[in-house]
């Protein structure tokens, strides 16, 4: 290629979509040898370039434990001994205050207070200590790390709108989910692993549907996807070889394509099939990092001994846990880990207890494991339901058994590491945990703040689509400097 | 998914390639000769830094400023004017925009804009100093054909080249030369029909355009609009893009993502491409079809378009809440797929770029919120059910069928009412002869007492019934005391009797006319010495009917659980009851018997009360009760408990079989997860296979059996695997047995006791499908349950003809061949009938409601802040012009009829964009999905008015369009850009070439099933289910949902075109999705287009183009005659149309021979690879004589097809 127009149009184009505006001084075959898929999957030629930080980001990565069907505050985190006294009362209307119910209480003709069956334990941290459940003990060892924010709302009362809601700011679909955003705004740190990984794990208690959109890229371009990955022999969907073709085989047909697109190259003059050619060769780069990624025999028996008895049983929570440590090591942006099975309408202490067995350990060996390896520092991890749980019984209320209802007004989520306060609590509920009475903090907020220690302007990291700015705090969103370190 | 590149292209007008500068809806300047002008040149620059405060919503805006429009923007203001026409300097504006002191420039930081560049500036101030013309949105003004430009050279015969040629010659651009032959029937093919072409047609073409490209080239245009197959296919191809644009899927996308149809409406639309539905019909049928005059069903079908959004079901979900989401996604829809706008931003707020107000929002909502349809949808377990409204969609066939059926039913049934006179003789006779036969007799009691707990007042009548009235508590227990001076009593009859008091007339005094006996209590005590008395136990009982959704039978009564009792379902027919209770032990004192029944009416159902009862009592002799069928309670079950491993199943204990109670609140604690408890189960059956939790593990299922006395019983046993079997918790036998379960493989003598027993079978599963059967075999002369009724005395039943006909069927049942005959018959026909039911297509329709819903304005768009101050009739946005018609509410169809008028800016422009954006990969505005003004300028804007006019003048025909422009030279162009086109418009905006695009992924399947020669090719009908990963629906789905379980389709359903692919919301097919598709969720006009390795994975992997791969391979041998060279060049044919040249054959050649010699060595992955796809071998079935390859070559021949359905010259269109 001599032409040095079309010199200049091919580097042009893989600038583009490489988003390396310095790489002009590496020759052409170099420039290619070193693309990333990351940036690849992220960059791309009909995409404008990456944003990029606004400034200077405290955080490089997100895991975002999302509990799904929404886990009870009161009996977890948000402790209200005084309830205690109150068993079986009704809920004072002014408390209620004609708040709005979902369709399967606002039939019910009277609201008993339910206190909750667990005991609390007050755990050292920055503060005068954070009270959590018996329920989750190994969490509560790590409260010195944790940042419980006890002031969280949310908008929507059901799970659907909630979920869209927690994961893209908008109730409605079709937006981008956060990890979507992370990706776009700032692509990947790894060569053969996508930006954003997205894992489910599944409980035993009452759960609720997913959705392709809980991690779509909205209008975004189809590059910034969330990728399941799941643990186990097919970790990304076609991956895997079809059978009786080694890896010398898929070499020999992947050299014939090559050599093939090149010569259309030629002909052609269409910059597109370098980018082709690229791609193919991270998939086959892909096909032997994402096992390694999966395997985890090259784990230490301290390290697999933390996250507890399920951590090698493939799509466990406890071995997601490990998967997300092991993806952010890699510098996986954003990792978005679900926990089915919160939603305890009726029969809440059992299934509480047994949906905390699950995650109690392995979270907490997350944050240790991060810890010891340096990288909590630069990776927030939130924990969070899509709301919380109401603190009158659905159903039956008796001595040992009750359920909860949806509770939007106010729950509690933790965060850690990635530039936020260590072992302090912020915000505040009433003597039911049902109002908010100081500090409240709303999805929007908390994800601006989240965005802020990516390095992001919330208000400024916008898509253009059909002609409106579309960002992922929607109209609302400010940051709360007061947790940050 | 917007695509940035796309709107690059357009500004790269008459540019140099450096004042390249375009975000979102903005262009650069332009060459400093042309005028200025403001909707082009200005308005992106304005309304990108200054029109969210300065402009149409009042909400927002700031200072009182609007420089929107000229009237505004030029009044006096206490600053002076913001602009005056003529002289920038003095304006206002100007001042600010070009301020030195940050503080006072705008757009202010905070804003976030960016700030105006030096070549912005110059134009701005150039255009005020012009006078300040400002001029309406060219998209909102109806477009008026242009005249064709003249060019320099020849005269040109397609004016769109003339068009496309003059913006070539003033950028002074040369265009591409026309592409070969073989590119143009590829391009023709692929564009118009989602196909390439085959060897055979790609040898026709060449041959006919060597002799006459023109005749060649329109003959090949005409066929594929007039012959099949072709026709199907352009069918097929231009259906899918809409099935985007309509949001098509064939679930409901919401929480448990039900399966439901209205794949009937995707039908619609292949018919419609199939027949060349004028574009106003299509548009109108599918708004507005219900409201047609005299619609046919194909109209009903077509208004599915405006269902195809999705629907909730989750349970907490607010019905209001969701009609309101239901009506904006309609709008939503409505207002980009016809009109390009974005109504959706006015949802909350007058939109701040586009001059639609919320008002105008609304107004276009009114259309779209009277459907008759629910917002939360109710969960059903089919899949196939359609969301109400809709309609059925039987084919001729079925409607005969239907009849058919019908008739068929009825004559049978006519001969099962119609007992012959000597079957009625002798049932007369064993009526009479019973009660002797029996030694059955009925007593003379009197009714003493009737009392109440609660206070309801029971008065004893004249026929000795007694009837409640007054107070009706909650829970009662009625006591009746019935005086009595005979002996030997051992049953007891209850007849449940109606009364014109209750409602319905029916027996029970609840709300709903139905009642639940939770406990029937009977004493004894003598009338000579009230000191003797004795409770009497009951030890058998019968009942007519009972309820069957929970465990409500007669034994209930007999409180063994706790919240339940006999219930009557007197909620349905009404009809009164009857039941029969035996006693082990005759009682009654010489001297007379005072016996308190007492009646307990405790369930948790309110006043679910016996309004009115009579008591008889009677002796049945012991010989007699012998040959009383046993009572059966409802069946339980436990479980699975499942275990790692077979071993020790048969050994392992979890408690039920020591259980004897059912008590639904026990807890069984398997090895691993929550405890278990005992299930009632309403569809377990005795008499036959039931079936059981797969896997290996272990199951009980039990139930009671209540005996009149003790009782030796044979039972028949099935199960899968081994059983063991325990009466009242004693084990009576086991067997380890590796089976499936099937009828009568065991039998079993158990010793019933007088009175309850309960039965437990533990069935142990190791591994594979699990089931049971059971069946008590009575002795041959024990009465059928039925024919209990005939022992009964007679009743007192307003109607006992009911009973009547029971017994009379009971006992045609036992003699009758003829009769079991004609049942069986009618239970084939009634199963017949049910099938067919289900088989008869549905599909969601439009349907408003007789009342239309009011519609107010909802203030910030939410659904529960209606302003009440603020009613709205429907309406479209003013701005855009038309009439609807005056004097009446305007309907759905007046919005067709408006949308359809010539006069319309939009529709016609849209309609025509979108064709060419399926045509060339861009449309001529590159934001095919927005006309509005943050849109982009057209590329071409005489030429797509001139395109939009002649589309309406040829009466809206999509074909002659089409027609049109593959007829130009534009689009027979050669895909290579010429060198100094790459140079100045590297994207191609200016169309010196075609602009090369990658394929959708429903054309690269498609696309690969076709020159396999797998593809089967069948017009319409339900979707399908391809080859996918398993395990994709499970892991999103909730466990209600009835499409949790992907089933992977069978035998053709395999490998049909990708548009019958069955979509489900929650996980859409992913390899589709990874080729950009997107999740149907909401309206989509602009897929991306990406290219990530995931594609590559796919292309790989995915077993449907692995085995596509094997088969093309096996094809390009058979018709090679086995020669390797012609195989491999007509492989890459098949694929890219393209004939290889030496050096790739040499470099194909190489690396199937490299190939071989590997697989070659490793026989059995050769095999592995073959064995890949349920396709059956080619080679197998050919019928030629060529030798077949061995396994090594094939295996090598597959991988090197897969190259070739790899390449970028097979997935793009060039």
């Amino acid at each position: 290629m001599t032409d040095p127009i079309e010199q200049r149009r091919l580097l042009f184009t893989r600038r583009r979509f490489c988003g390396l505006g310095a790489s002009g001084t590496l020759g052409a075959a170099g420039l290619l040898g070193r693309l990333s898929l990351g940036s690849l999957l992220t960059g791309g030629i009909a995409q404008a370039a990456q944003p990029g930080p606004h400034f200077r980001p405290k955080a490089k990565r997100v895991i975002y434990l999302h509990m799904e069907g929404g886990p009870s505050q009161l009996d977890l985190f948000d402790y209200k001994p005084g309830l205690r006294h109150r068993f079986d009362q009704d809920l004072p209307e002014s408390i209620r205050d004609g708040q709005r119910l979902t369709g399967m209480t606002s039939g019910q003709s009277r609201f008993p207070v339910a206190p909750s069956l667990f005991r609390f334990s007050r755990y050292p941290n920055a503060q005068d200590g954070a009270w959590v459940s018996e329920a989750m003990p190994y969490t509560g060892g790590v409260a010195r790390d944790l940042c419980f924010i006890h002031s969280m709302h949310t908008d929507a009362i059901n799970h659907e709108p909630a979920i869209t809601f927690f994961e893209t700011g908008s109730q409605q679909t079709g937006r981008p989910s956060f990890g979507a955003w992370a990706s776009y705004g700032l692509g990947s740190m790894n060569d053969n692993l996508p930006a954003f990984c997205v894992l489910i794990s599944q409980g035993p208690g009452n759960t609720q549907a997913l959705s392709e959109r809980f991690w779509g890229s909205g209008f975004l371009d189809g590059r910034h996807q969330g990728c399941k990955i799941q643990s186990g022999a097919n970790p990304v969907p076609f991956l895997r070889d079809p059978a009786g073709v080694s890896r010398s085989d898929r070499r020999k047909m992947l050299d014939l394509v090559r050599d093939m697109n090149q010569r259309e190259a030629e002909r052609s003059f269409d910059p597109e099939i370098q980018t082709r050619i690229a791609q193919a060769e991270m998939a086959y780069r892909m096909q032997m990092s994402v096992p390694e990624l999966v395997d985890f025999s090259d784990e230490s028996e301290e390290t697999l001994a933390m996250y507890g008895p399920e951590v090698k049983k493939p799509g466990s929570f406890a071995g997601n846990c490990l998967l997300a440590r092991r993806l952010a090591e890699r510098g996986v942006r954003f990792v978005q880990l679900f926990m089915r099975g919160w939603d305890a309408h009726s029969n809440l202490p059992k299934e509480l207890r047994e949906q905390s067995v699950l995650v109690d350990q392995p979270q907490a060996a997350l944050i240790r494991d991060l810890e010891q390896r340096g990288l909590l520092e630069d990776t927030i991890v939130m924990w969070s339901g899509e709301f919380g749980r109401t603190v009158y019984s659905q159903g039956t209320l008796t001595n040992e058994n009750y359920g909860r209802d949806h509770h939007p007004r106010a729950f509690t989520t933790w965060v850690a590491g990635g530039g936020f306060k260590r072992g302090i609590s912020y915000g505040a509920t009433d003597d039911f945990g049902y109002n908010i009475t100081e500090n409240p903090v709303s999805v929007h907020d908390l994800h601006a703040t989240m965005l802020n220690q990516l390095g992001f302007d919330h208000k400024q990291l916008v898509f253009r689509n059909q002609g409106r700015d579309f960002r992922l705090t929607d109209v609302g969103g400010r940051v709360v400097h007061e947790l940050l370190a | 998914m917007r695509s940035p590149l796309l709107l690059l292209a357009l500004a790269c007008l008459p540019l140099s390639a450096t004042a390249v500068e375009y975000i979102g809806g903005e262009t650069a300047a332009p060459p400093t000769l042309e005028p200025v002008q403001y909707s082009r040149d200005i308005r992106p620059l304005l309304s990108e830094r200054c029109f969210v405060c300065h402009g149409p919503d009042v909400s927002t805006r700031k200072a009182k400023l609007r420089l929107d429009t000229f009237e505004f923007a030029t009044a006096e203001r206490e600053s002076g004017p913001a602009i005056v026409p003529g002289n920038a300097e003095d304006s206002e504006l100007w001042r600010r925009i070009t301020h030195a002191d940050p503080d006072e420039r705008m757009p202010p930081a905070k804003a976030h804009k960016a700030g105006f560049s030096e070549g912005q500036l110059a134009l701005v101030q150039r255009w005020i100093d012009a006078g300040a013309k400002y001029e309406k949105h060219w998209a909102f003004v109806p477009p008026v054909a242009a005249a064709v430009p003249r060019s320099a050279g020849a005269p040109r015969a397609n004016p769109i080249d003339a068009f496309v040629e003059q913006k070539l010659a003033v950028a002074g651009l040369e265009p591409a030369p026309e592409a070969e032959p073989e590119l143009l029937l590829r391009r023709l093919l692929l564009d118009l029909t989602g196909l390439p072409p085959t060897l055979d047609e790609l040898n026709q073409f060449a041959t006919d355009f060597a002799r006459d490209p023109e005749a060649a080239w329109s003959r090949w245009v005409r066929r594929i609009f007039e012959e099949e197959p072709y026709v199907s296919r352009y069918a097929e191809h231009m259906a899918s893009p809409w099935m985007d644009a309509a949001r098509y899927a064939d679930t409901s996308g919401i929480h448990t993502d039900a399966g439901r149809q209205i794949w009937p409406w995707r039908d619609w639309v292949l018919e419609a491409y199939r027949s060349n539905k004028p574009f106003d019909e299509f548009l109108t049928e599918q708004l507005a079809g219900d409201l047609l005059p005299d619609a046919t069903q194909a109209n009903l079908i077509a208004s599915g378009f405006n269902r195809n959004h999705v629907t909730t079901d989750e349970g907490g979900a607010i019905d209001e809440e969701y009609l309101a989401e239901y009506a904006v996604d309609r709008v939503n829809t409505t207002g980009s797929v016809f009109l390009g706008l974005t109504m959706g931003c006015a949802r909350c707020h007058d939109h701040k770029f586009d001059p639609v107000t919320q008002k105008d929002y609304y107004r276009f909502f009114a259309f779209f919120d009277s459907n008759e349809e629910p917002g939360l949808y109710s969960q059903e377990a089919s899949p196939n059910r359609a969301f109400e409204p809709f309609i059925e969609v039987p084919t001729d066939a079925q409607v005969a069928q239907r009849q058919e059926n019908a008739a068929a039913l009825e004559a049978v049934r006519a001969r099962l009412d119609s007992p012959s006179s000597a079957d009625l003789a002798e049932l007369a006779t064993f009526r009479a002869q019973l009660p002797a036969e029996l030694g059955l007799v009925w007593m003379e009691a009197q009714v003493t007492s009737a009392t109440s707990q609660g206070g309801a007042d029971l008065a004893v009548l004249e026929d000795g019934s007694v009837l409640a009235s007054g107070a009706n508590p909650a829970t009662d227990v009625h006591e009746l005391v019935l005086s009595t001076d005979e002996v030997g009593i051992t049953a007891l009859q209850l007849d449940v009797l109606g009364d014109a008091s209750f409602m319905n007339g029916a027996p029970g005094r609840a709300d709903n006319g139905n009642a639940v006996l939770t406990s029937i209590d009977v004493e004894a005590v003598s009338r000579v010495d009230p000191t003797q008395r004795n409770q009497v136990a009951l030890s058998w009982a019968w009942a007519d009917y009972a309820q069957d959704n929970d465990d409500y039978g007669i034994l209930q009564a007999f409180k063994t659980r706790a919240n339940t009792g006999w219930a009557i379902a007197g909620h349905t027919d009404g009809a009164e009851r009857s039941a029969l209770f035996t006693a082990d032990e005759a009682f009654g004192f010489e001297g007379g018997t005072d016996l308190h029944v007492r009646l307990g009416y405790e369930s948790i159902w309110a006043a679910h009360v016996f309004g009115h009862v009579r008591i008889g009592l009677g002796s049945l002799p012991q010989e007699a009760s012998a040959r009383l069928p046993l009572a059966h309670g409802g069946w339980y079950s436990v479980g699975p408990f499942n275990l790692d491993s077979a071993t020790g199943a048969y050994a392992a204990e979890f408690g039920p079989e020591s259980d004897t109670t059912f008590a639904p609140d026990l807890d069984f604690t398997p090895p691993t997860g929550p405890a278990l408890r005992w299930m009632y189960r309403s569809d377990f059956k005795d008499g036959a296979v039931m079936p059981l939790t797969s896997g290996t593990n272990v199951s009980y299922v039990g139930k009671e059996i209540w005996s009149p006395e003790a009782r030796s019983l044979e039972v028949s046993l099935g199960s899968d695997d081994g059983f063991a079997l325990y009466v009242n918790g004693e084990e009576v036998a086991a067997r380890e047995v590796p089976r499936g379960a099937a009828p009568d493989q065991d039998r079993v003598r158990i010793e019933l006791a007088a009175g309850r027993n309960s039965i437990v079978l533990k069935v142990v599963n190791t591994g594979g499908e699990g089931g049971f059967y059971f069946k008590a075999l009575e002795a041959d002369d024990t009465l059928l349950p039925d024919l209990v009724a005939a022992v009964l005395a007679p009743t007192w039943r307003a109607d006992p003809g009911a009973l009547d006909m029971r017994i009379q069927h009971a006992w045609r049942l036992a003699r009758s061949p003829e009769y079991r005959a004609t049942l069986a018959e009618e239970s084939d026909l009634v199963a017949a009938a049910a099938a067919l039911e289900a088989s008869i297509p549905r599909t969601m329709v439009m349907r408003d409601r007789a009342e239309p819903r009011p519609t107010f304005v909802l203030a910030r768009g939410e659904y529960d802040k209606a302003d009440p101050e603020r009613p709205v009739e429907p309406g479209p946005p003013a701005f855009l012009g038309g009439a609807l018609p005056e004097g009446r509410r305007a309907t759905r169809l007046d919005l067709a009829h408006w949308l359809t008028d010539p006069e319309n800016p939009l529709v016609a422009r849209v309609a025509v964009n979108r064709i060419w954006q399926q045509l060339f990969g861009t449309g001529l505005v590159a934001t095919g999905d927005n006309f509005g003004l943050q849109g982009a300028w057209p590329s071409h804007p005489e030429l797509l008015d001139w395109l939009a006019v002649r589309f309406i003048e040829s009466g809206w025909d999509t074909r002659a369009l089409i027609t049109s422009i593959v007829g130009s030279d534009t689009y027979r162009r050669s895909s290579v850009p010429p060198a100094r086109a790459r140079e100045v418009d590297p994207a191609d905006a200016l169309l010196a070439s075609y602009p090369a695009h990658r394929l959708t992924g429903e054309a690269i399947r498609d696309g690969a099933l076709f020159a396999s020669g797998l593809l089967v090719e069948k017009l319409g009908g339900p979707s399908v289910k391809p080859y996918q990963p398993a395990g994709m629906w499970q892991e999103v789905a909730m466990r209600q949902s009835n499409t949790r379980v992907f089933e992977r389709g069978i035998g053709d359903d395999l490998w049909r075109r990708s548009v019958y692919t069955y979509w489900k919301r929650a996980a859409p097919p992913p390899s589709l999705l990874t080729f950009d598709a997107p999740t149907r969720e909401t309206c989509e006009l602009m897929r991306a287009t990406t290219n990530t390795p995931l594609q590559a994975l796919v292309l790989w992997n995915d077993e449907q183009f692995v085995e596509a791969a094997r088969a093309l391979g096996e094809r390009a041998w058979i018709d090679a005659g086995g020669d390797t060279d012609t195989a491999l060049i007509d492989i890459v044919r098949r694929c890219t149309s393209r004939t290889v040249d030496a050096g790739e054959l040499a470099l194909l050649r190489a690396t199937l021979h490299d190939l071989t010699l590997s697989f070659e060595a490793a026989p059995e992955d050769a095999r592995a690879l073959l064995g890949v796809g349920e396709a059956p071998s080619m080679l197998a079935m050919s019928a030629s004589s060529v030798t077949a390859p061995s396994d090594a070559e094939r295996a090598a021949l597959t991988l090197v097809a897969s190259a070739a359905l790899n390449l970028h010259a097979t997935i793009t269109q060039r």
